[in-house]
C-alpha cells in the first residue's frame, strides 16, 4: 500500500456507510486485509486513546506518541488480536503498556521538566479575557486535576483514568491490566481518596 | 458499618457497584458520622469534576504522520523480505538452515543406501528353477555351489529348504555320497 492509495476516510465512509461494523468485525477484515477497515478503527480509537495517554502523561506530544505507536502496532501485529477478547481491551492493553515503557523511559532520562506542571504549562497562561467565569473555572479545574493524577502511583493512575475518563466498566479494566476484579476495586478507590486528598489541598490554598 | 469500611465502600457505592444491604449499611453510616461524610462529598466532588474535564483530540496532522509511518513500515517490511534468505521464504529460521539442510541430507543419504542394496546377496526364490512352477526350466548359470543344479531339479519341492544351505565341503560331500550309497 503506497502513500497514495492508503484508504482516505472520505473514501471509507462511503465503504462503511452501508453497514455499521462492530469492532470486532472491523479488525477481523483488517486481517484479511481490508485496509479500510484499520482506517475506520483507526478513526474510532484515535481520540479515545489520546484522552487516556493525555492524562496519563499530562503532555500532548508524549501523548500522541503513544498513540501512533498504538495504531502502528495494531497495524503491524493485527495477527496478534484473537477474537476471544473485546477489540477495545485489546487496544487499551497496547496503549497502557506502551505508555508505562514510555513512563519508564522518561524516568531513566528525565526531560520536559516543564510538562511536569501540567498540561503544558496552562498554568501560566494569562486567562483570555474572551472566556466566561465558568470556562475559567473548567480550565483550572482540570489543571488541578491533571497534577494531582501525575502525582498518583502508575498503577493507580491508569485504573482510574480508564474508569473516570474512559468510563469503562470495572470488569474491562480488570481485563485491560490483567489483575483481579478486587484489585481494581481497591485501586480506583485509593486512586479516587487520594485525588481528593490533593485537591482538598489546592482548594484550602484558594479559599485563602 | 465502621469507618474503615464506609471508606473502603465510598467508590462502590458511587459506581453503584454495592449489595442493597450493604447501600443501607453506607447510607446509615453516612447519615450518623460527620467525617466520612465530608470524605465521601470531596470523593464524589472529584468523579464528578473527572468527568467534567473536556475531551482532548488528536492534532490535525495527527493521520498524515501515521500514514507516513505506515508508508516508512512498508518500504521497511519489503527491503526486509528482498533481503531475506531463500530459507527465511520458506518460514525456517536462517540459524536452524544448517542443522534443517543437514538433517535433509542425512535422511536422503539413509533412504538412498536402504533402496539400492545390491540385489545379488538376496536369493531371490522365484527364479530357482526347484521351485518354478512351470515345467519349464529355465537355464542358468550354475551357482557357486557343490550340489549341482540338477539335483535340486529333481528333488521334491520338500527339498527346497537345500537352496540356502552353505555349500557343503567336498570330503564332507564324499562322505555324504558314501552314507547315501550314491
Amino acid at each position: 500500500m503506497t502513500e497514495s492509495s492508503f484508504p482516505s476516510s472520505t473514501k471509507l465512509s462511503k465503504e462503511m456507510a452501508d453497514k455499521i461494523y462492530s469492532d470486532e468485525e472491523l479488525i477481523s477484515r483488517f486481517q484479511e486485509g481490508d485496509e479500510y477497515s484499520y482506517v475506520e478503527l483507526v478513526n474510532r480509537y484515535q481520540d479515545r486513546l489520546i484522552n487516556f495517554t493525555y492524562r496519563f502523561f499530562g503532555d500532548r506530544e508524549d501523548a500522541e506518541d503513544v498513540v501512533q505507536d498504538t495504531l502502528m502496532k495494531l497495524y503491524t501485529h493485527k495477527h496478534y488480536y484473537r477474537n476471544i477478547a473485546k477489540f477495545s481491551t485489546w487496544i487499551y492493553t497496547i496503549a497502557s503498556n506502551l505508555s508505562k515503557t514510555e513512563l519508564r523511559k522518561r524516568k531513566r532520562r528525565p526531560h520536559k521538566l516543564i510538562s511536569q506542571m501540567g498540561l503544558e504549562g496552562q498554568n501560566w497562561d494569562v486567562p483570555d479575557e474572551d472566556k466566561t467565569n465558568e470556562e475559567i473555572e473548567i480550565q483550572f479545574n482540570e489543571t488541578q486535576i491533571q497534577r494531582a493524577m501525575l502525582t498518583l502511583p502508575l498503577h493507580f493512575r491508569t485504573a482510574v483514568i480508564l474508569r473516570d475518563i474512559q468510563e469503562l466498566s470495572y470488569e474491562e479494566i480488570s481485563n485491560i491490566l490483567n489483575v483481579p476484579l478486587g484489585t481494581v476495586k481497591s485501586r480506583i478507590n485509593r486512586a479516587r481518596l487520594q485525588l481528593q486528598e490533593e485537591l482538598k489541598h489546592v482548594n484550602e490554598t484558594r479559599r485563602t | 458499618m465502621n469507618c474503615y469500611k464506609f471508606r473502603d465502600s465510598i467508590s462502590l457505592y458511587i459506581d453503584k457497584e454495592l449489595s442493597i444491604k450493604d447501600i443501607n449499611r453506607f447510607n446509615h453510616h453516612l447519615e450518623t458520622c460527620s467525617s466520612c461524610r465530608v470524605l465521601f462529598q470531596g470523593t464524589l466532588n472529584v468523579v464528578s469534576s473527572m468527568k467534567k474535564i473536556p475531551a482532548v483530540t488528536v492534532s490535525a496532522d495527527f493521520g498524515k504522520r501515521l500514514q507516513k509511518r505506515i508508508t516508512r513500515e512498508q518500504a521497511r517490511e519489503k527491503t526486509r523480505r528482498r533481503r531475506m534468505v531463500p530459507v527465511q521464504r520458506l518460514g525456517l529460521q536462517p540459524r536452524y538452515a544448517f542443522a534443517s539442510v543437514t538433517a535433509l541430507v542425512a535422511i536422503l543419504v539413509i533412504s538412498v543406501s536402504i533402496f539400492t542394496v545390491d540385489n545379488d546377496d538376496i536369493p531371490v526364490i522365484g527364479n530357482t528353477p526347484a521351485l518354478s512352477t512351470t515345467s519349464e526350466v529355465v537355464p542358468q548359470e550354475e551357482p557357486e555351489s557343490h550340489i549341482p543344479v540338477s539335483s535340486l531339479a529333481a528333488g521334491s519341492q520338500e527339498d527346497s529348504s537345500m537352496i540356502n544351505m552353505p555349500p557343503i565341503h567336498p570330503q564332507i560331500q564324499s562322505q555324504v555320497r558314501q552314507v547315501s550309497g550314491n
